[in-house]
């Protein structure tokens, strides 16, 4: 089955592999939805949770992101005429004086992977920063990451400046990030934690539906 | 009465002095600001950046103090001066997290300069000698980014990942030249008389590549720039990744290195039981506690530390990582940790 090539694949991390494969699939009538759904997201699940039971580490992740993405640059033409839904709205950014993005950027390509969108603010940026695209983008969640015990206080302060506009009261934030912790999370009053990128796709969706 | 020195010197000698060795890091600026000095002055000037350590250690009284030569300015330095980009844009791209090798054709343009005509290795060689001479009785360590780490500040950690795969010779060649920018930047800086170098590695931690990749990739370069810098340097050479290295414990250890300094997230109980006492353990008190914990949750990791791993000496209570807390919080945990590690151990007896 075509699919289960595919999956296999994106697990494998081989790009190339994947897109000739997803052209393949295409060409032989598969839908656009079955392909993204049951192959290239059903293998980065697939990965993700290997990862979350420790049997896969971030580079496998990244190649396996990097693959799903390849495969799904085929596939987005024909998503756009088909008007999927999204599954939410998304801000991304490393916080202030943290230029560490790789955990960010894998959070950001499994959220675009499950559907969301994804406004993705860079690295080192101010909690002005994420205000002002609060303001301007109206997301659903706003996740910061950090990597450095140095940086990892301006999350709170982060998280103080979006929930002291009205518009951010009701926004779900989540925060990540080798050295935080859940206990530090909910110190700081954040509404989610998750310890790695597919956990963040999971927890982001709980907390949408407590919306 | 023991001096800094004496006790971290214990450590490395197995010996003991009256207490278990404390050090707790401190990164620029987070000692909040030196009177007569902007935090420019102290990014930039190596007598500030010695009277900031020296202002912060007066009042903290760590057994060793702390220079951090950890920027992306120095790497593009010594990557000589036919790169056609200024000081300034180099700065910019880090501020942006551009890394320099984004596009890795310019590293076709990399020739090892001589970096005491830079700006970087003059600043921190001048800080580290102003702070041996200002703080003579406490030990002091100056970091310095080891051969991945410092390629992936060049290339990007996620790029350099790919590229393992993409284009392995251009990752070879890459982490030729960052293991000599290594081993020429711990050479000068322990000419200044410091006592140990530690090789900053977090981009080798199990949070960013696995053991397999460290294995292949990260580990024969580290051992490569430790090899050189205990041949060539009277450093004590120590080691420290950032994050959850379990995975990696032996691996680290068998580099050759005199300590390793482990970070919060991972078990200091675990590398007790690997290390069998071969090399000097650092750690690891969260440096989360150092903002939003309580003085009680400091006081319960240091126990912990000291119960799991002061046992025989060979231990020094740290903090996991660079504090960014308040002074008031590292100078509640180091006095309670002179009193909580006063031997005989109260905990253990």
């Amino acid at each position: 089955m075509i699919f289960d090539e595919i999956r296999k694949e994106v697990i494998q991390g081989d790009n190339r592999k994947v897109q000739e494969l997803v052209t393949k699939a295409l060409s032989e009538g598969h839908g656009v939805q079955d392909i993204l759904q049951k192959a290239l997201i059903g293998g980065m699940l697939e990965i993700g949770e290997m990862f979350i039971r420790q049997e896969a580490y971030l580079p496998e992740m990244l190649f396996a992101s990097r693959a799903m993405q390849d495969g799904l640059k085929i596939l987005e033409p024909l998503l756009v005429t088909e008007n999927i839904p999204s599954g939410g709205k998304i801000i991304l950014g490393t916080v202030k004086d943290d230029v560490h993005d790789i955990g960010k950027n894998l959070v950001g390509m499994m959220f675009r992977g499950a559907g969301f969108e994804v406004i993705d603010l860079g690295v080192d940026v101010s909690p002005g920063k994420f205000v002002a695209a609060v303001q301007e983008h109206n997301p659903d969640l706003v996740g910061m990451s950090s990597l450095l015990g140095t940086t990892m206080r301006y999350m709170k302060d982060t998280l103080e400046a979006i929930r002291a506009e009205p518009q951010g009261r009701s926004i779900k934030i989540m925060v990540g990030g080798a050295i935080v912790t859940p206990d530090f999370a909910a110190k700081i009053g954040a509404d989610g934690y998750a310890p790695d990128a597919a956990s963040a796709v999971i927890k982001a969706k709980e907390l949408l539906q407590e919306k | 009465m023991f001096t800094g020195k004496d006790h971290i010197q214990a450590a490395f000698k197995r010996t003991f002095t009256d207490r278990v060795p404390v050090r707790i890091w401190y990164a620029v600026g987070d000692g909040g600001e030196m009177p007569g000095a902007t935090r420019k002055d102290v990014r930039t000037r190596g007598d500030k950046y010695a009277g900031y350590i020296l202002w912060v250690q007066d009042r903290v009284r760590s057994d060793s103090v702390t220079v951090a030569a950890f920027d992306m300015v120095m790497p593009a330095e010594f990557a000589g001066g036919e790169l056609g980009i200024s000081t300034r844009e180099v700065v910019d791209l880090a501020r942006r997290g551009v890394p320099l090798l984004k596009d890795k054709t310019l590293f076709g343009r990399f020739k090892p300069a001589d970096l005491m005509q830079g700006q970087r290795l003059p600043y921190y060689m001048e800080a580290c000698r102003l702070v041996v001479e200002g703080a003579g009785d406490t030990a002091i360590d100056a970091i310095i980014t080891a051969p991945w780490t410092t390629a992936a500040l060049l290339r990007g950690e996620a790029d350099l990942i790919y590229d393992t795969r993409d284009d392995p010779a251009f990752v070879h060649e890459l982490l030729r030249f960052a293991t000599e920018y290594t081993k020429t930047v711990g050479l000068k800086i322990a000419e200044t008389g410091i006592n140990m170098i530690t090789l900053g590695d977090p981009s080798s931690g199990c949070s960013v590549i696995s053991p397999k990749m460290f294995r292949e990739w990260s580990k024969p370069y580290l051992e490569e720039a430790v090899r050189f810098l205990r041949e060539n340097t009277g450093a004590r050479i120590c080691l420290h990744v950032c994050g959850k290295i379990d995975d990696i414990l032996e691996d680290l250890i068998n580099t050759g290195v005199e300590a390793i300094s482990i970070d919060g997230p991972t078990s200091l109980a675990n590398m007790v039981d690997v290390n069998r006492g071969r090399v000097v353990i650092l750690g690891n008190i969260p440096t989360e506690l150092f903002i939003e914990g309580s003085k009680e949750q400091l006081e319960e990791q240091v126990r912990y530390c000291i119960d799991t791993a002061a046992q025989e000496s060979g231990f020094i209570l740290s903090s996991g990582c660079t504090v960014p807390g308040t002074e008031e919080n590292v100078i509640h945990t180091i006095r309670y940790a002179h009193r909580y590690g006063r031997y005989p151990l109260a905990g253990l007896n």
